[in-house]
């Protein structure tokens, strides 16, 4: 009778202990899927947060220029500094032009050359190659003010040219 | 008994009316296979109930110099609404609105809207359609935004925004160190959770119900003011 309870016991044990591991393990099949989880949220979040700021940053200078709109000329000329030129917009308005032109060139030049034997003959030799380049980037913002010199429009235009 | 009844009929008349007061009555949000060969499969664009290009209101008996003029009395009243005049002349009054269209309690993001509404007042009618410079902006987090006179939008302190994704981005991959193998190898992410207030996933199956129906609400409320506005003045 004895040995019989304690088999028992002893089945029920093992039972246990296999119910325990396989729980243990789906616990931690279930908190691995759940990290790998949240670290797929926390990547994509990083990537989105990344995104949001560059198109923010990039909406500023935008939204800088067009600020003036409803302020005076004069004071953006304090703040600005001098503008490139001033021109009148055709009837009692005038326009305030700030141009910035930044160039920029790399590459070189090296000159080919011909190898001539005795008789004339061409032996050798190797071509030029060229990889000089330049480029230009032109900027302009015209402020236009009305007859009080109150800023009505900001435009702006840019140019890239490489050669 | 029938104390009962009657007050399941109410709470019965209560849910239709609030279901039929939630139905956009002008526009709605469709998707469709995008056309270009780059960039998202789908995309999702705002159009008219009627299938039409522009929404039209009708008002019978008015004239074109009437509607206008009633227009004019329309904004005058609406001062949060500005009217674009280098975009306007005598066939077209166009004018525009900046502001919250729902935050993350209900979009699960914080959404604001740049609209452009353009009124074409006719004999008896007038064609609406919102602008093509209409946009939706979205953010994780409460961000401050402003609006120049000239529609420029920025954050406050450059805080992370930008247009609100009707469709959530595809998954994507991303080039990764692994510093065991000394080598690299390529991280699928999947762009589109970071997006919850998205209506749609990238294959454009509906998943924001909700959002969507705020969304069309939202401008809806620019074509109903306008129409409830015009409708009382013709009385």
């Amino acid at each position: 009778m004895y040995q019989k309870v304690s088999s028992i016991t002893t089945l029920l044990c093992a039972l246990l202990c296999v119910m325990g591991s396989q729980v243990h393990a789906q616990n931690k099949k279930e908190l691995k899927k759940q990290a790998k989880e949240a670290q797929e949220l926390q990547d994509a979040i990083k990537r989105r947060l990344t995104t949001d700021a560059a198109y923010a940053e990039s909406k500023r200078p935008a939204f800088n220029r067009s600020s003036w709109v409803g302020h005076s000329l004069k004071d953006l000329i304090a703040s600005w500094g001098a503008p490139s030129r001033v021109v009148t917009d055709g009837g009692n308005g005038q326009i305030a032009l700030y141009e910035n032109t930044s160039t920029n060139s790399g590459g070189s030049y090296k000159p080919g050359y011909t190898v001539y034997n005795g008789f004339g003959q061409v032996v050798g030799g190797e071509a030029s190659v060229d990889t000089r380049w330049q480029s230009q980037y032109d900027e302009r913002v015209s402020f236009f003010a009305d007859e009080k010199g109150i800023i009505t429009e900001v435009k702006f235009e840019n140019n890239y040219r490489s050669h | 008994m029938n104390r009962m009844k009657t007050g399941w009929v109410f709470v019965w008349l209560l849910f239709i009316s609030l279901q039929v007061h939630a139905q956009s009555k002008y526009v709605q949000i469709i998707v469709a296979p995008s056309t270009y060969t780059y960039g998202p499969r789908f995309v999702a664009s705002l159009v008219p109930l009627t299938g039409q290009k522009t929404v039209v209101l009708n008002f019978p008996g008015k004239s074109k110099q009437e509607l206008t003029r009633n227009i004019f009395a329309y904004l005058q009243q609406r001062p949060q609404l500005i009217l674009k005049p280098k975009y306007s002349n005598e066939d077209l009054i166009t004018y525009r609105d900046f502001s919250i269209v729902c935050d993350s309690s209900k979009c699960m993001a914080y959404l604001a809207a740049l609209t452009y509404v353009y009124a074409m007042p006719e004999d008896g009618k007038i064609q609406l359609r919102f602008g093509k410079g209409s946009t939706l902006f979205s953010s994780l987090y409460k961000v401050d935004l402003r609006i120049t006179r000239q529609d420029d939008v920025a954050s406050i302190g450059n805080a992370p925004f930008n247009e609100y994704k009707f469709v959530q981005p595809e998954d994507g991959g991303e080039l990764r160190s692994n510093k065991i193998l000394s080598g690299y190898h390529t991280a699928v992410i999947h762009y589109g959770i970071a997006y919850p207030e998205s209506i749609y996933d990238p294959k454009g199956k509906l998943i924001n119900p909700g959002v969507k129906q705020i969304i069309e609400q939202y401008y809806d409320t620019y074509i109903t003011d306008l129409n409830d506005f015009l409708g009382k003045l013709a009385k």
